[in-house]
């Protein structure tokens, strides 16, 4: 890599990591496994900077690939983090909007951490199911099987109150009598 | 009422700070690009051999590790200051393991029998029989050792260098310029011609990047990495019992002109380490006065539980580790059943705090040789995320493992 390419690389690295880190969180649920996993997937991406077409596509898969792996990892399974990891930045929630946040981060938690990154890029992200299946790296058939039974889980366990997508209709069709 | 981005957004507020700046990217993606050159070249190197049709003959024996031997291969020592070169092999039924310390001058391995073993009190009536070693393996850095330290032993002969042995203590010998290895033996445990043939089976290994069983997320200011693996560097012979440390420095080392390896004893070190629970409580027992461990504060989500609770000055609050009634099948896959985090707790005035893993199956530790407030050491046990230290596929990279300053 020469010095230009290091800067280029230095300009995505400063304009993307935190948005990257929130992506990883969303996926695994950890702050501090989120950042390991983005870490992991910068240092990847800086090997193979000058192969890369689209980084932003490319940085985005390798961030949820590893978000999975971090938490399938052994000391996810040894010690569930409670709170000790990294802790959050105080934010000036009301106590409506902190039982929200609780209530949401224990829905996502109910989804297994495959599912979880499906709707993260597709309703986060905007993703496609086609750009899904590329980003994790499977197919289309199980992106489809993972939002229809993750939005189930979602609707079951945050109540009707949630504005959640449908999905679309052929997904519903093939995969709601498995879920 | 929240559409699912706006549910997703809210997910993700009180976002922390970064603990990693864009350089520690850049320096984390050229660590990476440089062990891949590395491991291509000694893959390359091996397929040269293959092709130029060397004879590579294993004289080592198998069980271990096997290694290839070649007497004209010189032993590399890694250019990455903790990546280490030194593969574990078995020669006549003496063990050299992988390196279980590293620092950036030196590299060293456990060396025992076979069946060297030893018998230990865990402490509830029953007992664990734990391998033990007698011998160390010290691979220094060239420059690093100095020879005058041998200059008064005798002679002998290693392949075609020539080394010193000092009577039943040690032998050292030049494996390459200026770099010296080192034997050292407990009284009795290894003759010359043991040490001797452990020294001629020595072979060069491909460069490993060096790994920690666990991940850490704070250090407290000023601290650098200065020696770590599987076992201190204060205790290297003798039983097997520990399962990952660390050593911490305020003022950097200096590797030059050794007569032996540094134990930290004089310099301002923070040092962390990881035990099995059984072994862990007996040392407790031990520090804090033969008083028999009761579990208190305990589990965060046990009955007696104390929120408020902080680090404890008294003995009756020290929380050993009582799994919550339900987890008796631990792990298991239902995220319910995962028990929460056990809360460090610290010996008064003594700046050595102790966590038990949420599982109950380590102690791990973190003491500092000068005075260091408490509440800073709780903050290192807290962020402190044990892996598997039996398995090392499971183990971290210094770049992941370690805060970003530290590395």
């Amino acid at each position: 890599m020469n010095s230009d390419e290091e800067a280029n690389y230095r300009s995505f690295v400063d304009a993307q990591a935190h948005s990257l880190r929130r992506l990883a969180y969303l996926t695994c649920g950890d702050w501090q496994l989120a950042e390991d996993a983005v870490f992991t997937a910068l240092a990847k991406l800086y090997t193979r900077w000058r192969r890369v077409d689209r980084p932003e596509s490319y940085a985005r898969s390798m961030v949820v690939r590893a978000a999975i792996d971090e938490v399938r990892r052994p000391w996810w399974r040894r010690e569930q983090p409670a709170g000790h990891a990294i802790p959050e930045r105080a934010v000036h929630d009301s106590a409506h909007e902190v039982d929200e946040r609780l209530r949401i981060h224990a829905a996502l938690a109910q989804l297994p951490v495959s599912r979880r990154a499906v709707l993260v890029l597709r309703y986060f992200e905007g993703l496609t199911v086609q750009e899904t299946a590329e980003a994790l790296n499977c197919p289309e058939n199980t992106v489809k099987s993972h939002t229809v039974r993750g939005l189930r889980t979602l609707r079951e366990v945050l109540g009707a109150d949630a504005d959640l997508p449908a999905a679309e209709s052929d997904e519903v069709e093939r995969y709601a009598r498995h879920a | 009422m929240p559409d699912m981005r706006e549910l997703l957004q809210a997910a993700h507020a009180g976002e922390p700070p970064m603990r990693h700046s864009t350089d520690d990217f850049v320096a984390g993606g050229r660590s990476r690009r440089a062990r891949r050159r590395a491991a291509w070249a000694a893959g390359a190197a091996g397929m040269m051999l293959a092709v130029a049709g060397v004879a590579v003959v294993p004289q080592v024996v198998a069980g271990h590790r096997t290694v290839p031997a070649s007497a004209n291969d010189p032993m590399r020592y890694p250019a990455t200051a903790f990546d280490h070169t030194l593969t574990g092999y078995t020669v006549r039924g003496i063990e050299v393991s992988d390196p279980v310390n590293v620092t950036s001058g030196y590299q060293q391995a456990r060396i025992r029998r076979g069946d060297e073993t030893t018998r230990l009190d865990r402490g509830d009536g029953t007992f664990e029989q734990v391998e033990v070693s007698g011998s160390v393996l010290t691979v220094y850095r060239d420059g690093i050792f100095d020879p005058a330290a041998v200059s008064g032993g005798e002679q002998v002969r290693i392949g075609k260098a020539t080394g010193r042995y000092v009577s039943n203590t040690m032998l050292a010998w030049p494996y390459g310029p200026d770099a010296w290895a080192v034997i050292r033996s407990a009284p009795g445990h290894l003759s010359l011609d043991d040490m001797v043939h452990v020294a001629e089976a020595m072979r060069i290994g491909p460069s490993r990047p060096a790994t920690l069983p666990w991940r850490m997320t704070y250090l407290p200011a000023g601290y650098q990495l200065s020696s770590m693996g599987l076992v201190a560097d204060d205790s290297l012979s003798g039983a097997y019992v520990q399962r990952g440390d660390a050593r911490f420095t305020r003022q950097p080392e200096s590797f030059s002109g050794l007569s032996g390896p540094l134990t930290g004893e004089d310099a301002d070190s923070l040092r962390i380490k990881v035990f099995p629970r059984w072994y862990g409580e007996n040392q407790l027992s031990i520090l804090f006065g033969g008083t028999a461990v009761h579990p208190s504060a305990g589990p965060s989500n046990s009955s007696s539980y104390d929120p408020s609770y902080g680090p404890s000055l008294d003995p009756s609050m020290w929380p050993s580790y009582a799994p919550p009634t339900g987890i008796s099948d631990w792990p298991t896959s239902n995220p319910s059943a995962h028990p929460p985090l056990v809360d460090p707790f610290c010996a008064p005035g003594q700046s050595r705090c102790f966590r038990y893993t949420a599982d109950g199956a380590y102690l791990i530790e973190a003491t500092t040789t000068t005075p260091e407030p408490d509440a800073e050491l709780i903050q290192v046990l807290r962020g402190t995320r044990l892996a598997d230290p039996d398995d090392p596929a499971t183990w971290s990279e210094l770049g992941e493992a370690l805060p970003g300053p530290v590395r």
